[in-house]
């Protein structure tokens, strides 16, 4: 099964990885509602001690996934396993699990404290032990002083916290994440996510995060899969999945991207030669791809731009792919923004704010190193993802 | 998903069947073992007498024979041919009709002028609607015999001015101002409701386009509210046709209405014209329960939502005019008419003859003392006591585990089905309903009891409960008890400890109103108590037919003290937590809902 992340396995063994805990391995999980599957049948295997994202648009099936891993809903086909153990008709109480809700869902009577200490109550910790534990918590959200309050008195930053406190108070083994920080404004979000991070390491769980958004996966995760419509698309590191993308719909959910449509001419192991419109260019092959046509995905800070016409010079180490006009310049600070139309492909690029500018009107032609180049089937078709039929 | 390797299962279907169906049924099984004993107790104690009395309504005795079932309509044919019963019905819809009237004209200008005032002051002005609409209608009625008697205030306010003998007391006015005065703050408090949600920048609006102060009235504010005054209207005159106990007080024998024929009739059991005419006022108000859903949209049960004062917006102040100090003069009718019989019965406690009289002669705390030793009192109270709580316990668990059942409901169809026949008893004329209980307990050996009167209020009581319940329930966050369980906490432990614990105040609400239902209630209780210690309010209202002893004022003024002291204590602490700031979400005061 080409989904199955064979390629990262070299850094660790996964099999005895020591005190690490919450190994979570799904088989062929499968859910419909009214007759439309919710998830197709899908494999997972996140790794213990691993901090893993399924990212995807909303409606993909991610928070499905999490919900059957977390037992709050009943998959129709297919095993979970954690640690091992087959966990598919163990009840969510039974799983050693937290759960970081979006909305929270602290107990609105319960104080910062007792919310903390709910999940301890429940497994008879005794008093002493309990409310070290719960201190323990509360100084490692950094809620310190807040014991007492409600969270109708604390602000959304300061409910996440709970929240999480709360869902790694009993020691889970694996912490399940549902856009947490989707409630929050963007400067506490990025704060946050470190901070989960962090406390997720110190911790030493298993996490699993769902999000819609790339920022946040990319910060946190080790490793990340894109999900949509029911299916994991594609698995692995943040950056293999940026530089990578196995289809046209991972190359435009992750980040900006130019596309170029093109023609596989030769395949030569690991290189492929392609024709975009009059260049010949060579960029890494994808086993995915099965015809001939393709399109050509190059990130805007992976293009610069030369000069217009066939005999303008071409730095060394770079080969050109388009001919274009600059349609808009933008100063963005850390970037500069340039829009262009190449022979009425819209597209866009990132120079060093620093260098010198083109003009709106101007007629260049844009430049990218070969092996930047990532190629992706045409349309996003349906048959990216070979069935497993064997 | 692997396909090749499927050989027909030599397996028993039972075994190979999915896990998944295993546990759905598994849930299913839970939900109609815990919903068994409600469905227990609705239909032995609402679905059966309804029944019972529609069986008997068919049989020209008025007795239903299993064994030889008849369908004969000679006694519908009789209620609409029988000279003496068409008065009676004529009476009664002219009362319901008159009464209706009457409360729209003194509640539509009330409400308005309550609507245009500040926070503070409207909420003073409903407090003085409030305070009487929660003292016991039969506390009421005793104060409005002795204001109408032919030595009470009015006779002699009359002999004195020269005007000559009016004695309202037995005559068709006297149970008007009686249905009237009940009938009132319901009316009122719908009519806030609505008139405090009509946009103030739609009135604005009509006068940017011109529109002259009373154009705007008819052709945009009326049209606003006309959608709460058609719904009052309709509640209030359902009300009225099967009202009981006015027009058995104040009606006196010649006043005869639907509801207390019925109530003679089963006296000396003739069942046949009774249980006709029962079912006829079931079908009148199931017309009218149609027609209020058809033109409000919903139903909210006892038609009175919270209560509670807006104030004015700053985009439109408070401005006197003529219309405001006519509505001002109404207002101040509308709340003399409620709180002089509600103060009136002090003044008739404390006098030192052994009749009661007005104004007192000396003073003396003697009689109340007399309430705390005597049996008399003591075994009614204690009767009152144990029936309320039995009531409130068991509304509020039957109360918990439907609305925990229909939270769970995804179809709306069902929820709707659940909904409607949960709220099918208070709908039920109190007649009907009693003399369909008393029918039912009568054969069961259950008239007489403690446990058969609890069953009867918490037919009436539950629904209320239910009410605050699921609405409390269904606007809590759904996710903290699915965060429980992935804390560890059992499905029992999470629902007591997080959906339960977190809506208190809503449960403590329905068992309140489940407690005041029945501490209140006495049309059912007037049926079911055959024994000799009867409950609070029946025991009053037996004095008022029989004759008034001086510690019946006594009784009422405590029980008013007690409302009032409810009233105050109720609004300390409501400010106290309202200054606290929205940290706990609190409980919207519970609507009082009586059946008369």
């Amino acid at each position: 099964m080409t989904l199955s992340t064979a390629r990262r396995t070299g850094g660790t063994d996964t099999t005895n990885a020591g005190d690490r805990r919450g190994e979570v391995v799904v088989t062929d999980i499968g859910l419909d509602y009214n007759g439309v599957p919710a998830l197709a049948d899908t494999d997972l295997h996140v790794h213990a001690g691993e901090f893993f994202t399924l990212l995807g648009p909303s409606g993909s099936g991610k928070t499905t996934l999490l919900r059957i891993i977390a037992g709050l809903l009943d998959p129709a086909r297919g095993t979970l396993h954690i640690d091992g153990t087959d966990v598919t008709r163990t009840p969510t109480q039974k799983r050693d699990i937290g759960f970081v809700f979006q909305n929270y869902a602290l107990f609105p009577h319960l104080t910062v404290a007792e919310n903390i200490e709910y999940g301890l109550k429940v497994r008879k910790m005794p008093g002493a032990k309990r409310a070290a534990r719960v201190k323990e918590m509360v100084d490692l959200v950094a809620l310190g002083g807040f014991g007492d309050r409600y969270p109708a008195q604390l602000s959304g930053g300061q409910q996440q916290r709970v929240a999480l406190g709360r869902a790694l108070a009993q020691n889970p083994r694996v912490l399940l994440l549902d856009e947490p920080l989707g409630a929050l404004d963007r400067g506490l979000r990025e704060e946050l996510g470190a901070e989960v991070r962090r406390i997720q390491q110190e911790s030493n769980t298993t996490a699993v995060y769902v999000t819609h958004d790339q920022e946040e996966a990319f910060i946190l995760s080790d490793r990340m899969g894109v999900m949509r419509d029911g299916r994991i698309c594609q698995l692995g590191t943040p950056e293999q999945l940026y530089r990578e993308p196995k289809d046209l719909f991972v190359a435009k959910f992750l980040g900006k991207t130019n596309l170029f449509p093109g023609r596989i001419t030769r395949v030569d192991g690991a290189a492929s030669h392609v024709r975009v419109g009059e260049h010949d260019l060579v960029a890494r092959t994808n086993p995915a791809i099965v015809g001939d046509d393709v399109v050509c995905s190059v990130r805007p800070e992976q293009l610069i731009l030369g000069g217009a016409g066939a005999g303008s010079p071409v730095p060394a180490g770079f080969d050109r792919i388009a001919d274009a006009i600059v349609t808009e310049v933008r100063f963005l600070g850390q970037r500069r923004s340039i829009h262009l139309d190449a022979d009425g492909i819209a597209c866009s690029i990132d120079l060093d704010p620093a260098a010198p500018a083109p003009v709106v009107g101007e007629h260049v032609s844009l430049l990218v190193r070969p092996g930047e180049i990532a190629l992706v089937v045409a349309a996003p078709a349906a048959s990216a993802e070979p069935d497993a039929s064997a | 998903m692997t396909a090749t390797d499927a050989p027909t299962p030599t397996t028993p279907l039972a075994i190979n069947a999915d896990p998944v169906i295993r546990r759905r049924i598994g849930t299913i099984a839970a939900r109609v073992a815990l919903l068994a004993p409600v469905v227990a107790i609705y239909v032995v104690f609402f679905v059966w007498p309804i029944v019972s009395v529609l069986l008997r309504s068919l049989s020209p005795e008025g007795k239903f024979d299993a064994a030889a079932p008849v369908i004969d309509f000679a006694n519908y044919q009789q209620i609409f041919v029988d000279d003496f019963l068409l008065r009676i019905e004529w009476r009664t819809v002219l009362l319901a009709v008159n009464s209706t009237l009457l409360t729209v004209l003194l509640a539509f200008p009330t409400a308005y002028f309550i609507s245009r005032l500040s926070k503070r002051t409207a909420g003073i002005l409903l407090l003085l609607i409030l305070v009487p609409f929660w003292v016991s209608i039969v506390v009421r009625l005793f104060a409005v015999t002795s204001i109408l008697s032919p030595n009470g205030i009015v006779n002699q306010l009359s002999l004195a001015l020269g005007l000559g003998e009016t004695s309202l007391l037995y005559t068709q006015a006297g149970t008007l101002v009686g249905t009237v005065m009940y009938l009132l703050p319901y009316m009122v408090l719908v009519l806030y409701a609505g008139m405090t949600s009509v946009d103030d920048n739609l009135v604005l609006a009509a006068r940017t386009l011109g529109a002259s102060s009373v154009r705007t009235f008819f052709t945009v504010y009326l049209p606003m509210v006309r959608g709460s005054i058609v719904s009052g209207a309709l509640l209030v005159f359902i009300l009225g046709l099967s009202f009981f106990l006015v027009p058995a007080i104040l009606g006196g024998p010649q006043e005869q209405t639907i509801s207390v024929y019925i109530q003679q009739q089963i006296d000396v059991y003739q069942w046949g014209i009774a249980s006709a005419m029962g079912i006829l006022l079931l079908i009148a108000t199931i017309i009218c329960y149609i027609a209020v859903v058809k033109v409000a949209g919903s139903f909210q049960p006892g038609g009175v939502g919270p209560a509670q004062a807006k104030g004015v917006s700053t985009s439109l102040p408070f401005r006197w005019s003529p219309w405001m100090a006519v509505s001002a003069t109404v207002t101040v009718i509308t709340i003399g008419f409620l709180v002089v019989p509600v103060l009136f019965v002090f003044p008739l406690a404390v006098g030192e003859t052994g009749t009661v009289v007005f104004p007192p002669r000396g003073f003396t705390l003697r009689w109340f003392g007399e309430v705390f030793t005597s049996q008399v009192w003591l075994g009614p109270i204690w009767q009152s006591i144990i029936v309320a709580l039995g009531t409130a316990v068991l509304s509020v668990g039957m109360a918990l585990i439907l609305a925990r059942v229909t939270s769970r409901m995804t179809s709306t169809l069902g929820k709707a089905v659940i909904g409607g026949l949960a709220f099918a008893p208070i709908v039920t004329p109190a007649i009907l309903l009693a003399i369909g209980i008393f029918d039912v307990e009568l054969k069961l050996g259950l008239t007489g009891t403690t446990i058969g009167l609890i069953f009867a209020h918490t037919i009436i009581a539950a629904p209320l409960s239910y009410a605050l319940i699921a609405s409390a329930m269904s606007s809590a966050d759904r996710g903290i008890e699915a965060a429980a369980w992935t804390l560890g906490a059992s499905r029992a432990r999470a629902f007591w400890t997080i959906v339960v614990r977190g809506i208190m105040p809503s449960v403590v609400g329905a068992f309140a109103i489940a407690f005041v239902t029945s501490w209140d209630e006495v049309v059912l209780a007037l049926f079911i108590q055959t024994g000799p210690t009867k409950t609070l309010p029946v025991t009053i209202y037996k004095y008022l037919e029989s004759g008034i002893v001086p510690t019946v004022p006594a009784v009422a003024s405590l029980l008013v003290l007690v409302v009032v002291v409810i009233v105050v204590v109720r609004g300390v602490t409501n400010r106290a937590t309202d200054r606290r700031g929205a940290a706990r979400n609190q409980a919207q005061p519970p609507a009082r809902q009586e059946k008369p």
